[in-house]
């Protein structure tokens, strides 16, 4: 087990390496540098020259890419071309908890709405508690932070007035786009569950549990919802990363301070350490969500074995 | 094996039937899978047909009537350059459905044939390729296909003698800026598919009928396109279905950050963020494109969940 995850993480360096280097030929692809831009067009050619000089940006790019490789080994993500004075790693330092308290922000939602909406939907067949169960799984899949988001913001903060329009900093700023992002969620989880629960419960051990004489409840709480929350856990791993990365769209629309705008802004403004940084903090990201599932997966079913 | 002469002749109305046409008529039973192809069938001719039902064409805009509210000029109102919002409804399925059934394609002819080669050979060939898919995957997409965007939209505004992407770029315009973004789904989409299939070709080329197959001394490519891929193509059909909604929200996505197709092309996510704009004062104009957005994934899951029950009633719960 613990040479897996070892040779998952020393897989993560060429992974992390080839995505670099895709992302260092996408980004110098893409003409005009960050100083090229129509509003630095008053400034004379030495200034700019000056300014290519001093982020060595007149470096061949074999040169560029070995220098940013050299500093990323020593945690310097680079300056950002944007703002002067500031690096990448306060950029980071400042969007990516923004981001984070969002991701987990929706993920509680999610976790909160979904999975007993999926539990009782299970242990409530044919009810209205199964119905409305499937309409939120069915709706949450379907309708895109985009629909819902503005919709959301029409109803609550415009028409009703009692939650705010967008930004970020309250608790009361944070609510919806928490929901937006994490409705999509919420309805993919409430579906896993109710379809686990519903396999669980025709399962054998509960059966004997029941004819063992436990009471409904212990059989549902201690044996039921134990085995069913078992493929929901593995599935959270991977339902944060895609809540890392959805989270873009939300941020774009609450104006919210994250590392995805500054990811599109800095696109934009072709902040060339920016847009690494990100797509590699994203990257990583990823790599341990998914090596989080397989991992815990393995724990909690002890059928599953890792060579 | 064949004992065509032992068995009664088929009489009458009673015809043979597939595997593939009991599925179809398992998916024609659920309701709601039917109704969700049939609601895509229906775009699809309003895609095709919208210069006929549209009222007016999506690019006239008469600043007059800017913001205009539903009534009977502009069903369902106007946007703030004045352009009727139905029409630009209606054009917009164009661009949606484009991006979505390009995405599906190319996921389904590169994904498959990338894994099932992948997966039925095995061994090294297996390990390098997918390496390589492993590699893409822990690429996040959107950033990637914001880094493509912006790399085609840069070079068109850069003035190139290179007569290929001369052509690359009339053929963008001819079709409103969404080729670009069809090239970027398409480079994405395949990679998850791969997965998918070769995780499928592995299973299936230890089955009897394969190893029955390999012993009559069936060549490998004949193993490939006649014994897996035809067992492959229900659940992957199943899974692109599913992926659609994804793709369409990419595009939609990219056009709210104005990334996506160049105006006027009417793209629902443009108009959304359009429509956000005035959101206090206006609001159909960014809840109409909405609902026509949800509307179209809602159809693309029921369908692709009734596909999925069509095709393996053991799955049903």
């Amino acid at each position: 087990m613990v040479n897996y995850i070892i040779r998952r993480i020393l897989w993560m360096i060429p992974t992390l390496l080839v995505i670099t280097f895709i992302s260092f030929v996408l980004m110098h692809a893409i003409p005009g540098g960050p100083f090229a831009g129509p509003e630095l067009k008053h400034m004379p050619p030495e200034v700019i020259e000056n300014l290519n000089k001093y982020y060595h940006l007149d470096d061949p790019l074999w040169k560029q890419y070995v220098d940013y490789l050299w500093n990323l080994l020593h945690g310097d993500l680079g300056p950002s071309y944007a703002e002067r004075g500031r690096t990448v790693n306060d950029i980071i330092a400042q969007s990516l908890p923004t981001s984070a308290l969002l991701g987990l922000a929706a993920l509680a939602v999610a976790m909160t709405i979904g999975i007993p909406l999926g539990m009782l939907a299970a242990l409530k067949r044919n009810t209205i508690f199964d119905y409305l169960g499937m309409f939120v799984a069915i709706s949450g899949v379907s309708v895109p932070a985009m629909t819902l988001g503005p919709l959301l913001v029409w109803i609550f903060a415009l028409n009703l007035r009692i939650l705010p329009v967008a930004q970020w900093g309250s608790l009361k700023q944070a609510i919806l786009p928490a929901f937006t992002l994490g409705f999509g969620s919420a309805a993919i989880l409430a579906r896993l569950t109710r379809a686990s629960m519903l396999q669980v419960l025709r399962e054998d051990y509960i059966r004997t549990a029941r004819a063992k004489g436990l009471s409904e409840g212990r059989v549902t709480v201690h044996h039921a919802m134990r085995n069913a929350l078992i493929p929901v856990v593995t599935v959270i791993g991977p339902l944060f990363a895609a809540l890392i990365t959805g989270s873009m769209v939300v941020e774009q629309i609450f104006a919210i301070p994250g590392m995805g705008k500054f990811f599109i802004t800095s696109v934009l403004g072709r902040n060339y350490p920016v847009i690494m940084g990100t797509v590699l903090l994203y990257a990583v990201f990823l790599i341990f969500a998914n090596l989080a599932v397989d991992i815990m997966y393995a724990r909690l079913d002890p059928r599953i074995r890792y060579s | 094996m064949n004992d065509a002469k032992h068995e009664k002749p088929l009489r009458g109305r009673q015809v043979s039937s597939s595997p593939g046409r009991d599925a179809f008529r398992r998916l024609l039973k659920n309701k709601v899978a039917v109704a969700g192809g049939v609601f895509i069938i229906l775009l699809v001719l309003a895609a095709i047909f919208a210069p006929l039902i549209a009222p007016m064409p999506y690019w006239v805009g008469e600043l007059e009537s800017n913001n205009a509210l539903p009534g009977k000029e502009y069903p369902l109102g106007a946007d703030f350059m004045g352009r009727d919002l139905l029409s630009r409804l209606i054009y917009g399925t164009r661009v949606s459905l484009t991006v979505g059934f390009i995405g599906a394609i190319a996921a389904f002819i590169v994904g498959i044939s990338y894994g099932t080669i992948s997966g039925y050979f095995g061994g090294k060939v297996d390990t390098v390729m997918m390496r390589i898919v492993d590699i893409l995957y822990a690429f996040p997409t959107i950033l990637f296909i914001i880094l493509l965007m912006v790399l085609f939209k840069t070079t068109i505004s850069a003035v190139s003698a290179n007569p290929i992407v001369q052509g690359l770029i009339a053929v963008d315009r001819y079709f409103g800026g969404l080729l670009f973004i069809m090239i970027g789904i398409g480079l994405t989409s395949w990679v998850d598919m791969a997965r998918l299939s070769r995780g499928m070709a592995l299973s299936l080329r230890e089955t009897e009928y394969v190893q029955a197959a390999r012993a009559l001394g069936a060549g490998d490519i004949r193993l490939i396109l006649k014994h897996l891929m035809p067992n492959l193509v229900g659940p992957c059909i199943v899974t692109v279905t599913m992926r659609i909604p994804g793709f369409i929200g990419t595009e939609a996505f990219l056009s709210f950050i104005g990334l996506g197709v160049d105006p006027p092309t009417p793209s629902w996510g443009m108009m959304i963020s359009e429509g956000t704009r005035v959101l206090r004062a206006y609001p159909h104009q960014a809840i109409y494109p909405g609902i026509a957005l949800a509307l179209v994934m809602l159809a693309f899951n029921f369908l692709g969940d009734g596909l999925r029950d069509a095709l393996d009633p053991r799955l049903k719960q």
